[in-house]
């Protein structure tokens, strides 16, 4: 498979000086399923962010072979779909129905099209009944996954995810992920999951302090108890 | 939302002492309320919100020009009141009582997504449409964040050693209170980063979307046409009976 992520030298700071990302290389294949764990702090959603170019650091990010630049951004964000940690970040229309179709409208979509791709993710992340609601008024587990739709309706070949089950209770997080099993996406997960990450993923890369720390197959990462211990996280 | 906006300015027009027209107003709105199955109880509750609008009107009892009445309140002290303005002050209160009620109207029975879409149609600015959607979207969470922080403030004020009234206390409290507006407004900051992440994920690039057009039903342009007339005949009986 080609690569469809390709980190090189990414190093970010933010404006208050604070270094999150040191170095960061990495390379991901299509169809693959990556976590991505590591302590509170460790640069995971700030390195999340700079896949579909919301930040720009210093090194080279190149999506699906395109490097993020102004004259890519708008593909490079119809292939990457991000899903924030806090839904209510992520749903700010009035219904779910208008904010599912958001990204469609913008990309200036024929509107019988829109409405189609639109029930289809609505359909895809179990949320039909929820078209016509307030997303103030849904449960958490509601919102995570229409917030989902609002990123499956722009039929994206990267799922990136924050903190997919940060706040869900057993029920809406065992429903989330046999969702995204059934999901065929290439997938990003950060994570401080990691029972989702053993049943989704089969590579791991542990970031602490932002850099890469470690990185290999799931179960053997998840076995390493010193290097888990080590990194903050068990 | 036309006739409201047309029934506001209609109301508006009404001159001072047109009090048929203001009466057949009146009936007219509270016929809708009737029709709406909102609870006249409900609108006239909510309608108090005109209480603000005569306030400030008040001071044109005492200040409008002549002829003045003299009342003496006690021995030496009288007030003087103007006629005029009391007639203007009385008009204010019923025109603006009448306004609210008519905004009360709409927004009681009308869902906030479909106020908004029937904003767009009406061609109001896309930037201001959407400023309102947004705020109407956050508003609640900023209010659950502020309930959250005053929770948290109230879990943590278990001490009753103060008297009931002790300056240092009260300006303490008060400080505390404005750290926590501070914070409330830095959540909400870093929360609007986030949101604009959001957006900006999903491909916006400050271009607002167009509005799509939902054009009215035969039976909406009839409801429409007999709401305008019944305002305009009231404005212009109004307008020949009114001062």
């Amino acid at each position: 498979m080609d690569p469809i992520i390709e980190i090189t030298a990414l190093s970010y700071a933010y404006p208050d000086g604070k270094q999150a990302l040191k170095d960061i290389n990495l390379t991901i294949r299509e169809g693959e399923k990556v976590a991505l764990v590591g302590p509170n702090g460790a640069g995971k959603s700030t390195l999340l962010l700079h896949l579909n170019g919301i930040l720009d650091g210093r090194g080279k990010v190149r999506i699906d072979g395109m490097p993020i630049e102004k004259k890519t951004l708008k593909t490079i964000r119809s292939v990457v779909g991000l899903v924030f940690q806090n839904p209510d970040d992520q749903l700010f229309s009035p219904t779910i129905y208008e904010d599912v179709a958001y990204g469609l409208k913008y990309q200036g979509i024929d509107p019988k099209k829109v409405c189609e791709l639109v029930e289809k993710a609505l359909l895809d992340a179990g949320v039909s009944n929820l078209a016509d609601r307030n997303p103030y008024h849904l449960s958490g587990g509601e919102k995570k996954r229409a917030a989902l739709a609002t990123v499956l309706s722009m039929q994206p070949r990267i799922l990136v995810f924050d903190e997919p089950s940060a706040g869900m209770d057993p029920r809406a997080r065992r429903e989330l992920i046999e969702l995204l099993q059934r999901m065929q996406q290439t997938m990003v997960i950060a994570t401080h999951d990691l029972d989702l990450a053993a049943r989704l993923t089969s590579r791991t890369v542990v970031l602490d302090s932002g850099v890469i720390a470690a990185e290999g197959p799931t179960l053997a990462i998840l076995g390493n108890a010193s290097l888990l211990w080590e990194h903050g996280l068990s | 939302m036309i006739f409201i906006l047309v029934f506001i300015i209609f109301v508006g027009l009404l001159p001072e002492g047109a009090w048929a027209a203001y009466i057949l107003d009146l009936s007219l709105i509270l016929s809708l309320t009737l029709t709406s199955r909102i609870g006249v109880n409900l609108v006239l509750k909510r309608s108090l919100l005109t209480l603000p609008f005569i306030l400030a009107a008040l001071p044109l009892i005492f200040w409008d020009p002549q002829p003045q009445i003299s009342i003496v309140l006690i021995r030496d002290i009288e007030i003087y009141l103007s006629q005029t303005g009391c007639l203007r002050f009385l008009a204010i209160t019923v025109k603006s009582w009448l306004c609210i009620q008519a905004a009360v109207l709409l927004t009681a029975s009308t869902q906030f997504s479909e106020i908004v879409t029937a904003m767009k149609q009406l061609r109001v600015p896309i930037i201001i449409t959407s400023i309102i959607e947004l705020m109407w979207r956050y508003l609640f969470i900023i209010i659950d964040e502020a309930q959250c922080l005053t929770q948290a403030r109230l879990s943590r004020s278990a001490n009753d050693h103060f008297p009931s009234f002790n300056l240092r206390f009260h300006i303490w409290q008060a400080r505390v209170t404005g750290g926590m507006a501070g914070s409330l407004f830095l959540r909400s900051l870093e929360r609007s980063d986030r949101v604009y992440a959001a957006m900006l994920s999903r491909g916006y690039s400050g271009d607002l979307l167009p509005t799509e057009q939902l054009p009215l039903s035969k039976g909406n342009w009839k409801i429409l046409g007999v709401g305008l007339f019944a305002a305009g005949l009231i404005l212009l009986i109004g307008l020949l009976t009114g001062g």
